[in-house]
């Protein structure tokens, strides 16, 4: 790996199209500037591992789930009385469930 | 409405209803409706975030406050203003959970919660900087640290 020390203003060139510039250094962190052409892609390392992570959360299997969701109402029995009204969410009616609950027997 | 989703059936909706997501999820950038769906009438505990564009797109979301009790996300000013809020604590937080077959198991990404304006119903994903959340909590881990400290404030993530 390579390592160079450069002060605010001061740039580096990758290949012939990419100039990365430091335009602020502070305690808070270092501000840099990058021209890199339009087809490059450019992510804070943690954006991709967002993606990552969302990636892996697609699409829960249902049976799991309703484990999962038995497990914390074990744990958090007072959270039924709790539910607030202002929080989004909508309910599933009694025909929706039972549609889950037909969509869940097709999935096993 | 009527929207036919792969893994929940038939779900009636109304316009109002919908989550709007105008920047999508991270990896998801095309996907901006979403409906929010309880899995049980009288449980709020394990949400489902369907994608109304693409059906066969959902994603199990927690309030991230039952697994570590004093969670309280600070978002940037800049998140705050597209938020439509002056405050963090204006918003409702959603975490997306990975599920496994063992639900002890299964984790849970505090990192990047999806913030939500109750009032509009507008949300966006944010990545919480320097913060000592990860993308990945395993759920039976927070439970236990946060009935260890039941009596006293907080959970004890160890980050």
């Amino acid at each position: 790996m390579l390592i160079l020390r450069r002060k605010k203003d001061e740039s580096i060139l990758i290949g012939d199209n990419i100039r990365i510039t430091i335009v602020e250094c502070g305690s808070e962190g270092v501000r840099i500037a990058i021209d890199a052409p339009k087809q490059i892609s450019i992510l804070r390392e943690e954006l991709s591992k967002a993606e990552v992570v969302n990636k892996d959360a697609l699409m829960p299997q249902s049976e799991f789930l309703h484990a999962m969701q038995a497990a914390l109402l074990k744990r958090h029995p007072q959270h039924q009385e709790n539910t607030s009204d202002k929080e989004p969410g909508m309910e599933i009616t009694t025909d929706q469930k039972d549609n889950i609950a037909a969509a869940a027997e097709n999935e096993s | 409405m009527n929207l036919i989703t792969t893994a929940y059936g038939d779900i009636q909706y109304e316009k109002e209803d919908l989550i709007l997501l105008s920047d999508g999820l991270f990896g998801f950038s095309e996907l901006t409706e979403y409906l929010l769906i309880c899995l049980d009438e009288e449980d709020s505990t394990l949400l489902i975030l369907q994608s109304v564009q693409k059906p066969e797109i959902s994603f199990a979301v927690i309030n991230p406050v039952l697994l570590c009790p004093d969670y309280s996300p600070v978002l940037t000013p800049e998140e705050l203003f597209s938020m439509g809020v002056e405050d963090s604590g204006e918003l409702s937080y959603y975490a997306i959970c990975i599920v496994k077959k063992n639900w002890a198991e299964s984790t849970v990404n505090l990192k990047s919660p999806l913030a939500i304006n109750p009032q509009t119903l507008k949300g966006m994903q944010v990545v919480l900087e320097g913060s000592q959340y990860q993308f990945r909590h395993q759920i039976g881990d927070l439970l236990q640290s946060s009935e260890n400290l039941d009596t006293e404030s907080g959970c004890d993530v160890k980050c």
